[in-house]
């Protein structure tokens, strides 16, 4: 299996990237920022990057569905049709039973690698998809003066002199960024990748030295601008984007190269995305942060089938993922985060579905989790406008995740301090 | 003067006919002149004054051509810049013809089949009846590219498209391909006029009851996704002036509508007759009645009028210019055309906050290259669909009911990879890899002509043929360093020996593609 360092990375790309005399703004303060000698000296500890894995449900998970209170009638009076029967559920406990479809993942729980968030959410509920998502990603609930995200904000805080950011540092699966990783600059943090293979700039040259000059120009360009115009903030973010484009496309291709999967993913997209992430692990890409989404939870109609089926794809994937990891040794370094941006609706609508609603689960999955579950089960006699109260502010999951977890002191992320959580097992 | 005319359906190089000394377009192109620049520190929707402002010139013209409409050759920008703005900007937002309107060949074949009963057909018809459904459905995309490239109404199309993602809805779940062309119709044929009557219509359109679960919206048991998004995406904007308790009230008011045989019906029997209570207007309200109310809100002309501010000119306006824009859309009634004419001929337009400073969309990076290069007539249709859903904006096909977002989203390392993947199958006529999983149309005969950047007489002028490149992928000269170093690739061989730049011999115009490729990668080809 190849490793391959930040040194091995800033050997090969460095060089060009840096042969400007001016250096723009943006890069002096990512790979540029330390001095060149700091890269021939060994980087102790780098291979040990503890990793998080985001997991994205979107279009709001029914979380009343996903952990069903299969004791309490409340429940099956406002769920006629969608109410899940408890000799179906996995019981965990007198009042929980989880959804048959996560029976997978709950083989992981029963091996203390599952902790169950019960109720997470935050006050006054917005049930917009898109502003609802905004403010998981962002962590702010109040104006929408704040446009960067929670995991921009802890990579711009972890990335140090001697452990300067990379373009690779998060790694999204897919076609779009999520807000959650852009920064307060303006900019963002990580790449965005759908398809590895896909994933390199292809000079069109005839011979091999013409395809080297190209590459140069490619960079060149980006650097200096082929119009003489004055930088923006704009400009600097495209020109940035394409200098990680380039510089991060050799990289992936290394990594992918040195992968093989003795498991077997489940043939669906969730699937392949988790497969992808862990091709980059083991292929030894130096990430920190990974995201995922799976999408199709906004089950206005006949949600039943929909909703079983996603489960189903996300339990089978995770623990595919496990499997791979534990093969390559590299289990012990992750957790996997889970959410949405809203639950549903505590009572159906007169699809067989569910509307857009409030507090629901979050989960995390991982060697170094706790395990079992935080919070109360929802009282479904004390509703807000219908919906399901929040308990537990999903930024005290995020500020244990980023204390306990990545080693990073949450409030210089989410601002405040949250309520402390117990997590994880140290 | 020469008439006026946008791809009038010829697609020959109009500008570049052999014998005419190609470098004269430079002429009107004062763009020596330096940059645009930022005319006042007051935002306002002032009119552009020549004997204020300076002469409106080909730069103008440029800028107005792209942001209206995708782009054009250096011939056609030349026009514009001699009829002058106001002239320009009527000709450019003229009302929409009937070509613009006509119905492709298979909408009336499939008119016709789709209501034809399925119940006697074979599992073998069936499927039949199926796939044919589907491969209408690529052929509306196809059509809408075609026309999106060769239209004389371009503006006509990048409006439509403005609406496609403002009231989105997905062939994902909107099936029928004659529906959809219908949906996208509506917004040619009204998009131009009043905003209000527009939304009525989509309202009450059968592609948009489908997309929102309107038929599963009874009385006794709303379902708010359609009073939601009504008013959060399509008029007010997200928690603006309106409660949950207003979602749900409208969501009574608007119980009732269902689709019959492709039709949109409304049905009495389940539509709820109770008093209700929406935005302050109360009785047994129906859907115009909700749209109504919502109209006399004053965030219904703030929401629109910022966002088609953001689409044509600028993001993120500032908020005293926000008011102002709300001002005027009102005093225009909503008129979607009369507030953009107001736009395209304000100082603000023609200012450095507004020149080159939006993000191209995949769409306007595609069908901009296509129109300033005046491509070949057949461009490769299932090429650039299948382009363009890697790069993002896969067309009938919008990501959720928010559309696509505009602006650094369209950008992204993998939005990127793509971008360059597509420029290079258009510039060399090869697939690169990174491609072929999804584009297996691909002639040699397809790629880009290089005659249009010889220099007539002087095809061994290397700096005038990437001027005249520059000249058309950004419509202003080269930065001199830029153009020192790609003119040392054209003209230095692989030992760093100079060679002789010849654009007439195939090695320097192989080495020519390789700069058009790399000048169209460049982060200033993102931006428009």
């Amino acid at each position: 299996m190849a490793s391959y360092t930040r040194r091995d990375f800033l050997r090969s790309s460095l060089p060009l990237a840096a042969a400007s005399v001016t250096v723009p703004h943006f890069l002096s303060q990512t790979v540029m920022a330390a001095p060149g000698t700091e890269w021939t000296s060994s980087i102790p500890g780098q291979n040990d990057h503890r990793i998080l894995v985001v997991l994205q449900l979107s279009g709001g998970n029914d979380g009343l569905n996903t952990l069903v209170p299969y004791e309490d009638a409340h429940y099956y009076k406002l769920r006629p049709v969608l109410g899940l029967q408890k000799r179906d559920v996995i019981q965990v406990n007198d009042q929980i039973g989880i959804h048959p479809s996560l029976n997978i993942l709950h083989d992981l729980y029963e091996n203390g690698e599952v902790s169950w968030i019960q109720n997470a959410g935050y006050p006054n509920p917005n049930r917009s998809h898109f502003r609802s998502m905004e403010i998981w990603h962002t962590a702010h609930t109040g104006q929408r003066t704040i446009q960067d995200g929670w995991l921009g904000r802890y990579l711009d805080a972890s990335c140090s002199g001697t452990d300067p950011c990379t373009p690779v540092d998060a790694v999204t699966i897919g076609t779009e960024l999520p807000q959650a990783l852009r920064t307060p600059d303006g900019g963002s943090k990580g790449v965005v990748i759908a398809d590895p293979e896909a994933y390199v700039w292809e000079s069109s040259g005839r011979s091999r030295p013409q395809n080297e000059r190209q590459k140069k120009l490619l960079i060149e360009q980006a650097r200096e601008g082929l119009l003489g115009e004055a930088p923006t903030p704009r400009i600097d973010y495209l020109r940035r984007t394409a200098i990680e484009a380039s510089l991060s496309a050799e990289w992936v291709a290394a990594a992918v190269k040195g992968y093989r999967s003795g498991v077997e993913y489940p043939r669906h997209q969730l699937g392949a995305d988790f497969r992808r992430v862990g091709q980059f692990i083991a292929g030894g890409l130096k990430s920190r942060v990974f995201y995922i989404r799976h999408g199709g939870f906004d089950t206005h109609a006949n949600q039943a089938g929909v909703h079983a089926r996603l489960l189903q794809q996300m339990s089978e994937s995770i623990s595919a993922f496990r499997k791979d990891m534990l093969r390559h040794g590299q289990w012990e370094r992750i957790t996997i985060l889970g959410f949405s941006e809203f639950g549903r609706r505590v009572a159906e609508n007169d699809s067989a579905g569910t509307d857009h609603g409030a507090a629901a689960p979050m989960f995390l999955v991982g060697p170094q989790v706790k395990g079992g579950f935080v919070g109360e089960p929802p009282d479904l006699t004390d509703l807000l406008h219908g919906d399901i109260r929040h308990t537990i502010d999903f930024r005290s999951v995020y500020g244990s995740v980023l204390n306990s977890w990545l080693d990073l002191d949450a409030t210089k992320v989410l601002g405040k301090t949250y309520p402390s959580l117990k997590l994880f097992r140290k | 003067m020469t008439p006026l005319s946008v791809r009038q359906c010829d697609f020959k190089h109009t500008g570049y006919a052999a014998s005419e000394p190609a470098l004269d377009l430079f002429t009107p192109f004062p763009y020596t002149t330096g940059t645009m620049s930022s005319y006042s520190d007051r935002k306002t929707l002032a009119r552009y004054r020549p004997e204020v402002h300076g002469p409106w010139h080909g730069q103008h013209a440029y800028h107005l051509l792209e942001r209206a409409g995708f782009g054009g050759t250096p011939e056609e920008v030349r026009m514009l810049s001699e009829h002058g703005m106001d002239a320009s900007v009527d000709f450019l937002l003229r009302a929409p013809t009937d070509e613009a309107l006509s119905k492709p060949d298979w909408a009336e074949t499939w008119r016709e089949i789709r209501y034809q009963s399925t119940s006697g057909l074979s599992d073998e018809e069936k499927r039949e009846r199926r796939n044919t459904r589907i491969g209408h459905m690529r052929d509306l995309q196809r059509d809408w590219i075609q026309r999106l490239i060769s239209s004389p109404q371009p503006f006509l199309e990048k409006l439509t498209l403005f609406f496609h993602s403002h009231f989105a809805v997905s062939a994902e779940k909107v099936k029928d391909p004659l529906m959809f062309l219908e949906h996208l119709d509506l917004f040619r044929q009204m998009g131009m006029g009043d905003f209000r009557e527009l939304t009525k219509a989509v309202c009450r359109n059968p592609a948009m009851v489908i997309f929102l679960d309107s038929a599963s919206n009874v009385k006794g048991r709303p379902n708010e996704n359609f009073a939601r998004e009504l008013m959060e995406l399509y008029t007010l904007g997200e928690g603006v002036q309106y409660t949950e308790r207003d979602v749900q009230e409208a969501a009574r008011a608007l119980t009732g509508w269902r689709v019959r045989q492709y039709q949109a019906e409304f049905d009495l029997s389940r539509h709820d007759p109770g008093i209700k209570h929406v935005l302050g207007k109360s009785g047994p309200l129906r859907m115009n009645d909700v749209v109504d109310a919502i109209f006399t809100r004053p965030e219904a002309a703030r929401f629109i009028a910022v966002k088609l501010f953001e689409f044509f000119v600028y993001q993120h306006p500032e908020k005293d210019l926000q008011d102002e824009l709300a001002i005027r859309f009102a005093e225009v009634n909503f008129h979607v055309r009369e507030y953009l004419k107001l736009l395209f001929t304000s100082e603000l337009f023609y200012s450095k906050q507004a020149y080159r400073t939006l993000i191209k969309s995949p769409v306007q990076l595609v069908i901009s290259t296509y129109r300033k290069l005046a491509f070949d007539p057949n461009p490769p249709l299932n090429a650039t669909r299948a382009a363009l859903r890697l790069m993002g904006q896969n067309l009938l096909w919008p990501p959720d009911v928010d559309g696509w977002k505009e602006g650094d989203v369209w950008v992204n390392t993998n939005a990127l990879m793509m971008r360059y993947h597509w420029l290079h199958f258009l510039t060399t006529g090869e697939v690169p890899e990174g491609l072929t999983r999804a584009v297996r149309e691909a002639s040699a005969e397809t790629y880009l002509d290089v005659a249009p950047f010889r220099v007539p007489g002087k095809p061994q002028d290397v700096n005038g043929s990437l001027q005249l490149a520059a000249l058309h992928l950004f419509g202003r000269p080269l930065e001199e360093n830029a153009a020192t170093r790609l003119a040392r690739y054209l003209t230095h061989g692989s030992n760093n020996a100079r060679v002789v730049f010849d654009l007439t011999k195939s090695t320097s115009e192989e080495r020519f593609r390789g700069i058009l490729y790399l000048m169209m990668s460049s982060p200033d080809y993102q931006r428009f």
